[in-house]
């Protein structure tokens, strides 16, 4: 995966309750993501590493450094299982 | 009071909210004072409900070692970051909700509204990238070597703050600023480099 992934897709108005939806009109499908998950992808502006998201993560919540990392990097291998970010 | 109990500081001019915290917060010992500054020296945890009387920035340094729950509006929430504190709600946010959010930070969680949680994210990144520009990885503290040397040598946040007489929250922060200098993002990194290379080296930086 790319050092700083890029994101696809576009995201849409919703409640904001239960999540966000992302359209990605390439596979013409509709994803709902969690608020974290949604973070995530609108880190994934091509320019933003995984190593900077985690940094960021772990200051904002507390959350350990090496578990922020990980939960970064979970969260980026199924974001682009679902097409949703680019290498 | 009792001996063990965490001492909440609750800062806010409102009366009624003032009291209803204190019926909710009641396995806590709650004191009201009007100047977080000075609650927050004695306090486990500051709750402010900020009323313009006061910048958020005040806080800089003291939202660090007190954890502190802000009650603003949303222009206040980046400054409350920045200034360290955990916890973020509206100043409208029903009681119950600011009850919950009180033990989540004083358990050391964070309470981040979601949908500002992007916005948040970004700005993190923004200022990480403006500091790390200006520290240079090659200027940790000495503080900082002490928590590195112990973190090469494997050493968890919590053996490194019995080691140093920190908290382990202080432990993690100072791998926190360390990850950032040194362009890391996990311990196993940390470690792998100081086998790899001498770059690490906390005696030679």
């Amino acid at each position: 995966m790319s050092n700083t992934p890029q994101r696809r897709g576009e995201l849409l108005e919703s409640s904001g309750t239960e999540g966000w939806a992302i359209y990605e009109p390439d596979s013409d499908s509709l994803h709902v993501l969690n608020h974290s998950a949604r973070a995530i992808w609108e880190l994934c502006d091509g320019q933003t590493s995984p190593t900077e998201m985690a940094l960021a993560i772990s200051e904002l919540t507390g959350l350990d450094p090496d578990e922020a990392s990980r939960d970064v990097e979970v969260a980026l291998e199924r974001l682009y299982e679902l097409g949703l970010i680019a290498n | 009071m009792g001996g063990d109990r965490k001492q909440v500081a609750v800062c806010s001019q409102n009366e009624t909210f003032n009291k209803a915290l204190r019926l909710l917060l009641n396995d806590f010992d709650v004191q009201i004072g009007l100047d977080p500054v000075e609650l927050a020296l004695t306090a486990d945890l500051l709750v402010w409900q900020i009323d313009g009387a006061l910048p958020v920035d005040r806080l800089t340094g003291i939202a660090t070692s007190t954890p502190t729950l802000v009650l603003g509006s949303t222009e206040d929430l980046i400054p409350a970051v920045d200034a360290g504190c955990l916890g973020f709600l509206s100043k409208d946010s029903p009681i119950d909700e600011i009850g919950d959010a009180v033990k989540t930070v004083m358990s050391g969680g964070a309470v981040v509204p979601p949908h500002l949680l992007g916005e948040l994210l970004r700005h993190m990144v923004q200022r990480n990238r403006a500091e790390s520009q200006i520290i240079g990885a090659d200027e940790l503290t000495a503080r900082e070597r002490e928590v590195l040397q112990l973190a090469v040598e494997g050493l968890r946040k919590e053996d490194i703050g019995e080691r140093l007489y920190i908290s382990p929250d202080t432990a993690r922060t100072h791998l926190q600023r360390i990850y950032r200098k040194l362009g890391v993002h996990s311990q196993a990194e940390l470690i792998a480099l100081a086998v790899g290379n001498q770059r690490i080296d906390p005696e030679a930086l």
